[in-house]
This record gives C-alpha cells, structure tokens and sequence, in this order.
C-alpha cells in the first residue's frame, strides 16, 4: 500500500508540473492559433533570472523572475507576432521555433553552454514522512503552485470582463473584433498571462533540478506541447488534463516497465501519444471552436 | 512540339536542375577542397527539403518528424556498408544477419530508401487519416520514438554513441545524381492526377472529398514517397559523415529543413529547392564570417554562435516581411516564359463550351 501511495504522490507531483507546461503552451494557442515554441525559453529566462539574482532575499527573486519573464513574453508579442499575426499556422510555428533558436543562442554566447547550478530555497528540500509516504515540500508547493494558478486563471476568465473578451477571441478571433474587443489587448494579455505561467514553472523547475543551460526550456516546451495537444489544443481544461495525464504516464511507465525496456518508456509515452491522436485527433476535451464543421 | 514546348511541360525540372548543377559545378571548381563536405552536405540537406517537399508541400500537411525517416535511412545504409569486420566488433549482439550483409554503395542507398518507405507505411495507416496540427504532432511523435530506439538499441545502433566507420564514398557527383531524380520525380508526381488530387485537398480537403477523391490514398502515395527520398537522404548523409549519432538526425535537422522550405515557399518545389540552397550558402557565409575575417578593413571580432543568431534574425525577417516565402506558391518556369499556348494546352484541345455564357435557368429534371 505505502509504495502506492508513494508511486500516486510521485505522479501527481509530475502531471503537475507537466500540466503547468501544458497549460502555457496552451494558453497562447487558445487566443492566437500560435504554438510558441519560444515558451521554453521563457522558463529559461526564468531560470537564469533565479540564478543571477541569487544573493537577493527569495520574494524578491520571484519577483523579479516574474517580472522578466512577462517582460520578455510581452515583447515577444509586441515586436516579433504582431507582425505576422495574419500568416498561416505554420509560419507561426517556424517563427517561433526561429525565435526560440535565436534567443537560446544568445542566452549561450552570454553565459556559456555549461549548466550553471541555481538554489531557489533549501526549505524546499525538507521531506515529510506522511502515513510511511515521503514528500518533499516541493511537490507540494508544486501541486498546489498549479492548482492556484488554475483557479486564479479560471476565475479570471470566467468572472471578469477581460477574461470573456479572451475567450470569444480564441473561438472566433474576427468575430470577437467586430463585436469591440481590443485585439491588441486580448493577445497581450494572453503572452503576459502564459509569462507569469512560464516564471512558475522555471521556478519550481530550477527548484527540482538545481541547474540552468541554454536548453532547459526545450523539453518542458516539449512535453507541454504534447500534453496540450493530447489533451485538445484550444481547451484549456484539456491542455492541463492532457499536461497532466502526461506526467502521470511517464511515471506510472517507468514503474510498470520492465528493467529492460525501462529505457524505452519515451517510446512508449509517444507510441500512447500517437494513439490518442489517431482515435481522437482533436485531443482529449477538443474545444468548441477547433471542431470542423462540415 | 518544339523543344521549348517539351521542356516548358516539365517545368520547373529543367530550370532547378540547371540551378543545381551550376551552383555544384561553379563551387566545387571555384572554391577549395575545405569546402568539399559543405557542398556534399548541402546537396544531402537538398535532397532532404525535396523529400520533404513531397509530403509537406502537396498535402499541406507539415511532418514534423520527417527526419524519423532520413534517420532510419541513415542507419539502414550504415549496416548495409560498414565492412563485416568491423560490425562484428562494433554490433556486438546484433541479429546476424545484419552484421553480415554488405552491399555496394548503390544498391545500399536505395534499399536504405525502401526501408525508410517500409516504415513510412507501417504507420501511414494511422497517420494519413488525421490533418493539420495532430498529423504534425503525431508525426512528432514518430520521430521521438525512433530517437529513442536509436539511443537506446546499443547492439544494432551503437546507442547515444552513435555509429561509425560508414565508408565515406558519397561525393558531389553522387548528390547531384540523386539531386536530379528527386527533382524529376517530385515534378512529375506533384504534375500527376494524383499530385493534382492532393494539391486540391490541400486548398479545400472536404470540396476534394465531396468530388470522390480518396484522400487518404493520395497521401499515403506522397507520404511514401516522401519517406523513401528522405531514406535516401539518410543514406547519403551516412555515407558522407562516416559516423553519426541518433542526436545528429533528430530537432536541428528538422528544424534547418522546415526553416528551408518555409524560407522558400512550402507550396512550390522551386521555393523548396530555392530556400534550401539559400539557406546552405548564407549558413556557411554565417560561419565564415564568424571567424572574424577582415571586412573593409575592419577586424570583425569572432563571436561563437554568431552564425546561429544572425540565421535565426534573417529567417524572422524574411518570414516577417514575406509570410508566404520568398517564391510563395510560383515555380520557376522560365521555360515557360512567352509561350502562351504552351501553360494551358486545354485550351486548344478544349475550346471553351457553348451555352457557358448565357446564365438560363438550369434544366428542370423531371
């Protein structure tokens, strides 16, 4: 029983995680159509924040990473999608992923290709014996990190005005326009929204691995983007669900895998990705805007 | 039919042929023997944009993990090469008959092709049933699962390692060669009814549908194909590096190449064939200037990765300020140029059809 309950407590620390990327990744693509690979250097940004700040007191770091992050999200929009809001979807993807490149590439001739260690807190650390179960506080602050911020983001489109606004322009971008809503303002929002996201997640990221590289955003983009899409791009609900049915399956492979083909577990989760969306190619929860309609 | 006439219904083969051996001919004669691997390279990464070009630029569906075939062409035509002695050592473990079969450079790379295909149709049952962003995810998907096999099978594939002692024997002849057939097939496939078929589901998938089209079966047609030139690629690209790792043929490849067709234009072979050579030659002007040349005089400094941002900044700003590629949806049909009755044969076989201009009611049908 207690290793179960160690095995539950340790994939529901990872889907937390995964759906925290997920849901960035998501969050952009629901108001834009645009997958933004130039995410995952959003978490890095982050993480090299935490690193360079790493004598200031902690609320400060955060802080401060948040405000980088939403800064740089922001800018992203500003001075590199606004441009080509109106191209095809694969042009944003390539414009994105150029985006991505480049500024890895920068943050690498700055800082160097060698990771560089980075502590958030040492409390973070400290394990708790629960009922024969051993959990960090960091999955804790983990699971619940992602369940107030899905709340807050819940509220926040759902209860206010401005949230409504970003949700009629992820179903319908022209329609929403002609009824009054900013455009400019809607997708904004949405980057700056999916900034505070990606600092979240670079924080508790660097927390878990203790290191920042150029690369550190690329698989947590990856893994976002896979868990959004399984999940059903364009639903937010979905994109978390499938972020986090994704962290789930990582871990729940890697214990029910034999030794052998433990190394093998990618394989597997993608094998189960592709399947997913060979039965259901909307995703899990498709959204109501991204059915055809014949 | 004149000559012209002939060549102006193969375009654009002609014209991006002559483009490929000119620019072949001029830099291996014109440049030293230290640009030899960039030419063969950039031949291998054309190959490859063509492959891709097939199944991306006909169907309108981008596959993100088209390398996944370049990379088991790669290693097909590995085990088909290295010398027996060597695998023996190298594949300890492996099945024996993959460590005994040897065969020449040739037939090597076209069986690598068709091994490439193989797979391509093992999962092309699923995959040509979905559209745009699932297909390209799922395709991603496949990609993964063949790094991971490739990183983890250490008898066949040698693991993270990688591979080595591959003979070296592709040269910029041998590209070129393979160069030329892609491009013929891709244009002869893609002037095709059934490269028709799938251009046309590519503008509007359920109009196609609504006509009888299979559209499955079309693409399963391109997406084999397409699979088979980036075997080939794979293969080529073995035989050029010698020794490679499963890291080698994964993201920056597929970047670099869907960088090269969106560059170009995704929807023509010329913008494919045109963003690939572009990119290679601006890639290696990057890399040349990277190591801080005297430029008028002044003593650039060297910056490492310099290459890599300026390539980023200039596919941004030709993606910004033109969206559809540099080419769009044209091919380069010089060929073409002046001979009216020559674009649309149609025309003077199929005059156009009485009563088309009079808009009566249709026929009541009793």
């Amino acid at each position: 029983m207690t290793p179960l309950l160690q095995h539950v407590s340790d994939a529901a620390t990872t889907g937390a995680l995964y759906a925290l990327f997920a849901l960035g990744i998501g969050m952009v693509f629901g108001i834009m159509r645009l997958v933004n690979i130039a995410h995952g250097e959003l978490i890095m940004i982050g993480g090299y924040t935490l690193v360079l700040t790493s004598s200031w007191p902690l609320a400060v770091r955060l802080l401060m990473t948040v405000f980088m992050v939403v800064t740089v999200a922001v800018l992203m929009e500003a001075v590199v999608f606004r441009r080509v809001r109106a191209a095809t979807a694969t042009t944003l993807l390539v414009v994105s992923f150029a985006l991505s490149f480049g500024l890895q590439n920068v943050v690498q001739a700055a800082f160097g290709a060698r990771p560089r260690g980075a502590v958030v807190s040492t409390r973070l650390g400290t394990t708790w014996m629960l009922g024969g179960v051993r959990i960090t506080v960091l999955s804790i602050v983990t699971v619940v990190t992602t369940g107030v911020l899905l709340v807050l983001l819940a509220f926040f489109l759902r209860r206010t005005d401005f949230g409504i606004w970003m949700r009629a322009s992820a179903e319908d971008f022209g329609a929403a326009r002609m009824m009054g809503v900013k455009a400019n303002s809607v997708v904004a929002t949405a980057f700056a929204i999916s900034g505070v996201v990606a600092a979240a997640t670079s924080i508790l990221l660097v927390s878990q691995t203790g290191q920042v590289s150029p690369t550190v955003g690329v698989s947590a983009m990856l893994f976002g983007l896979v868990g959004a899409v399984v999940g059903g791009l364009g639903s937010l609900p979905g994109g978390v669900l499938g972020g986090f049915l994704l962290g789930v399956a990582t871990v729940v492979l890697q214990i029910i895998l034999p030794i052998g083909l433990r190394p093998y577990r990618d394989f597997f989760v993608f094998a189960a990705v592709f399947a997913v969306l060979a039965f259901r190619p909307g995703g899990l929860i498709a959204a109501a805007g991204s059915r055809t309609r014949v | 039919m004149t000559v012209r006439a002939v060549l102006g219904r193969l375009s654009p083969a002609p014209e991006l042929i002559l483009i490929v051996v000119l620019l072949v001919v001029a830099s291996s004669s014109l440049l030293g023997k230290s640009f030899d691997t960039t030419i063969r390279l950039g031949l291998v990464y054309l190959l490859a944009a063509i492959g891709l070009f097939v199944f991306a630029g006909t169907s309108g569906v981008m596959p993100f993990g088209q390398v996944a075939f370049m990379a088991i062409g790669a290693y097909a035509a590995a085990i088909f090469r290295i010398p027996v002695n060597v695998k023996s050592f190298e594949m300890d473990g492996a099945p024996s008959f993959l460590v005994s079969v040897h065969l020449p450079a040739v037939v090597a790379t076209v069986l690598a092709g068709a091994v490439a295909a193989l797979c391509a149709g093992v999962i092309a049952v699923a995959l040509m049933r979905m559209s745009g962003l699932s297909a390209g995810l799922a395709s991603f998907a496949v990609l993964v699962m063949v790094q991971v096999v490739a990183s983890n099978w250490t008898e066949v594939t040698g693991g993270t390692a990688g591979i080595t002692g591959v003979p070296r024997s592709m040269d910029a002849v041998t590209g070129t060669a393979w160069v030329i057939v892609a491009v013929v097939v891709a244009t002869a496939f893609a002037a095709s009814r059934h490269g028709l078929r799938l251009r046309a589901s590519r503008e509007d998938e359920v109009a196609v549908r609504s006509l009888g089209v299979g559209v499955v079966g079309q693409r399963t047609m391109a997406f084999l194909l397409s699979a088979f030139i980036m075997g080939v690629a794979g293969a080529l690209y073995a035989q050029q590096v010698g020794s490679f790792q499963p890291s080698s043929l994964y993201l920056d490849i597929t970047f670099l190449l869907i960088a090269m067709l969106i560059i170009g234009g995704f929807t023509s072979l010329s913008g494919a064939v045109v963003g690939s050579l572009g990119l290679t030659i601006v890639a290696e002007l990057l890399r040349q200037l990277e190591k801080g040349p005297d430029l008028f005089g002044l003593d650039l400094p060297s910056i490492g990765g310099l290459r890599d941002i300026a390539l980023s900044v200039l596919m941004l700003a030709v993606l910004v300020l033109r969206p559809g590629g540099l080419l769009g949806a044209s091919e380069l049909c010089w060929t073409r140029l002046g001979l009216a009755d020559n674009v649309s044969t149609d025309r003077s076989v199929n005059p156009p059809m009485e009563g088309v201009h009079s808009h009566a009611s249709p026929p009541t049908s009793p």
